[in-house]
């Protein structure tokens, strides 16, 4: 498999584990809120700000991509490393027709056995399979990207078109970030977008708007976060991040918390609503910032407690993030599958929750079993 | 609630739902202005629903021979036996696959024809399908709300279904945020059927994911619906005619 975003072997750490920590906890949340109508999904982050776990996964995959494919901007060349990169999106690609597939699958499965004349307009959407010609090529072309399959897409774009980025980060990096930043600002202003299907349906995460995340994870990851040090570290910037992470609370649990109802004045929830997804809103940018300033002040990148043993499954999940994310949309289609033809019970959705986080911790400490076998294999062969 | 007696008896099943979900919140001035004048009270049913036909059986509801019945014919038979000299008379228009802006084209037309003193308007669940944007979701709605303001109806928001089954194809929960919102800016009452019936579901009163659903779900699921919103339009009547606002 690809050596890239492997991290050295555990023992040789120069390596930041709360990025392979918060990756890997990302992961567990997407998979998380990927099975629809499961309990587990109240303890994922989006339930607390405006901000989800797909900020963190594509900031941190902007920010490890950066590293690693910036060291070997120096010792292998522009053409080779751009090779690299391309030939990790491609791997994404494969995984993505394949996961598409499963999905399918799903929808005829879905389409062929259920009769309910309840759901006539839901089902019919679901007709597109008609025309498998159609449905086919526009998967193939990214077009046509199922719910929980958005964020591949976006992963796929963000990294091919990562070569040149890469190249003008290392020589101007506050230039390119700055170009990153005022394409997402058109975004916000001009609205464009990639087209989809079916019908006139956009890309779910809009790549221009949310290309900012990734290079800004770029960014930091050449040496970015070093220069925000200060700014990270001034008592100014931690307090308003945390009164912004406690209104951005309040603002949340309004919209589930009956409670919490009136507590968006309309003035205001006129300016702010509705927090776009789709176009990275400005509202959860500034989210994740702070949710970022508020933990690397709460969890130096030395601190202790990052070695402990149960915290491994999560770190592991985090250094395998391809194949953890695809076998994570798997499993919520898996989910999703048991929990309406065999039984929906709050327990069940539990054990759904539990056993595919279970699943997803097996594959990371399969991959890192394997990934050290090879490694060994070779070292005995250059020995030898 | 108003005109509910011996529902239990005919859907054999429990309709019932919290109040937070079944309160109307806001009055609804225009449609009692209209009732207690004592003329016809026309009332439109604007959703994007391909209605549903079945083989024979069923259709022994006056000259809808093959078509279910869905929500809007029972709020018109409970809104005649509560409100006898209201004339109340129930119009659906239905625009199959339309996002609430595709809708906006036709609205006034529809608003101008039909003359009503309530527009209950479902919408979201297209909209959903497609995954159009939610600024111009809810941006719709709020022009929507207007038009059927400007023209003498009062509104009811109705959100999309809780449909299990397809919930992994798309996700319905940010048009439903949408809605809540813009009934609440637009001050209407806003009917959260995905919500309802997700409390049916939990609740065990109804089972929305089986295979093999029971020949009276779907008759059963729109009479109660139809039960709780002529609850709800009571409701927002009788705020309005008690003059609490």
């Amino acid at each position: 498999m690809e050596p890239a975003e492997r991290p050295a072997p555990p023992a040789a750490s120069g390596r930041d584990l709360r990025l392979d920590l918060f990756r890997g906890l990302a992961l567990w949340f997407i998979f998380l809120n990927h099975v629809p109508n499961n309990v587990g999904n109240w303890i994922t982050n989006r339930n607390f700000g405006f901000s989800d776990a797909t900020e963190i996964f594509v900031f941190i995959s902007g920010y490890t991509a950066a590293m690693v494919y910036g060291r070997q901007l120096d010792s292998s060349g522009v053409l080779v490393t751009s090779a690299r990169i391309l030939r990790r999106a491609w791997q994404l690609y494969v995984a993505f027709i394949f996961l598409f597939v499963i999905y399918l699958a799903e929808i005829s499965y879905v389409v062929g056995s259920f009769e309910n004349p309840l759901y006539a307009e839901e089902m019919g959407a679901l007709q597109f399979l008609a025309e498998p010609d159609v449905a086919l090529v526009q998967a193939l072309l990214l077009k046509f990207r199922p719910a929980n399959m958005d964020v591949l897409p976006l992963y796929i774009v963000l990294l091919a078109t990562f070569p040149p980025i890469l190249w003008a980060l290392k020589r101007w990096a506050d230039a390119t970030l700055g170009a990153s930043f005022l394409l997402w600002l058109a975004v916000q202003f001009l609205g464009f977008n990639l087209p989809g299907y079916p019908d006139d349906r956009m890309w779910f995460f809009n790549p221009f708007a949310w290309q900012l995340m990734f290079v800004f994870g770029g960014w930091c990851g050449l040496g970015g976060s070093d220069r925000l040090a200060g700014l990270v570290h001034s008592r100014v910037v931690l307090a308003l991040s945390v009164l912004y992470l406690a209104l951005s609370l309040a603002v949340v649990t309004s919209w589930y918390w009956p409670p919490m109802e009136g507590f968006v004045p309309p003035a205001i929830g006129d300016i702010i609503y509705p927090i776009s997804k789709t176009d990275l809103s400005v509202l959860r940018f500034l989210h994740f910032l702070a949710l970022a300033v508020v933990i690397v002040r709460l969890i130096p990148v030395h601190a202790a407690f990052l070695r402990w043993e149960i915290l491994k499954p999560l770190i592991m999940c985090g250094q395998h993030s391809l194949e953890v994310f695809c076998f994570g949309v798997f499993l919520s289609f898996a989910a999703h599958f048991v929990l309406n033809e065999v039984s929906g019970t709050v327990l069940m959705q539990l054990t759904m929750s539990v056993s595919g986080i279970a699943l997803m911790v097996g594959l990371s400490a399969l991959l890192s079993w394997y990934a050290r076998a090879e490694r060994d294999r070779a070292a005995r062969k250059r020995a030898g | 609630m108003g005109g509910a007696s011996g529902v239990a008896a005919e859907t054999g099943k429990v309709c019932a739902a919290p109040s937070a979900l079944t309160r109307a919140g806001f009055p609804l001035p225009r449609l009692a202005r209209s009732l207690e004048k004592k003329e016809p009270t026309t009332i439109l049913v604007v959703n994007s629903a391909t209605t549903p036909k079945r083989p024979a059986m069923a259709g022994t509801e006056g000259g809808k021979t093959v078509a279910l019945r869905s929500f809007p014919s029972y709020i018109e038979e409970r809104l005649r036996a509560r409100y006898p000299e209201g004339g109340v008379v129930v119009t659906t228009r239905s625009q199959p696959r339309a996002t609430a802006e595709a809708l906006l084209d036709d609205l006034p037309a529809m608003l101008a024809e039909t003359k009503p003193a309530l527009m209950i308007w479902q919408t979201g669940t297209f909209d959903a399908i497609l995954g159009a944007e939610t600024s111009i979701f809810s941006d719709s709605v709020d022009t929507g709300i207007g038009y059927a303001h400007d023209a003498g109806a009062d509104v009811i928001l109705v959100s999309p279904q809780y449909s299990p089954r397809t919930a992994f194809a798309f996700d319905i929960g940010a048009y439903t945020n949408a809605l809540r919102w813009a009934a609440r800016l637009g001050g209407v009452p806003f009917f959260d059927r995905y919500a309802i019936m997700r409390f049916w579901e939990d609740e065990g009163i109804f089972d929305f994911d089986t295979a093999r659903p029971s020949p009276s779900l779907f008759d059963d699921v729109h009479s109660c619906i139809g039960r709780l919103l002529v609850g709800m339009i009571v409701d927002g009547v009788d705020l309005r005619t008690l003059g609490s606002r």
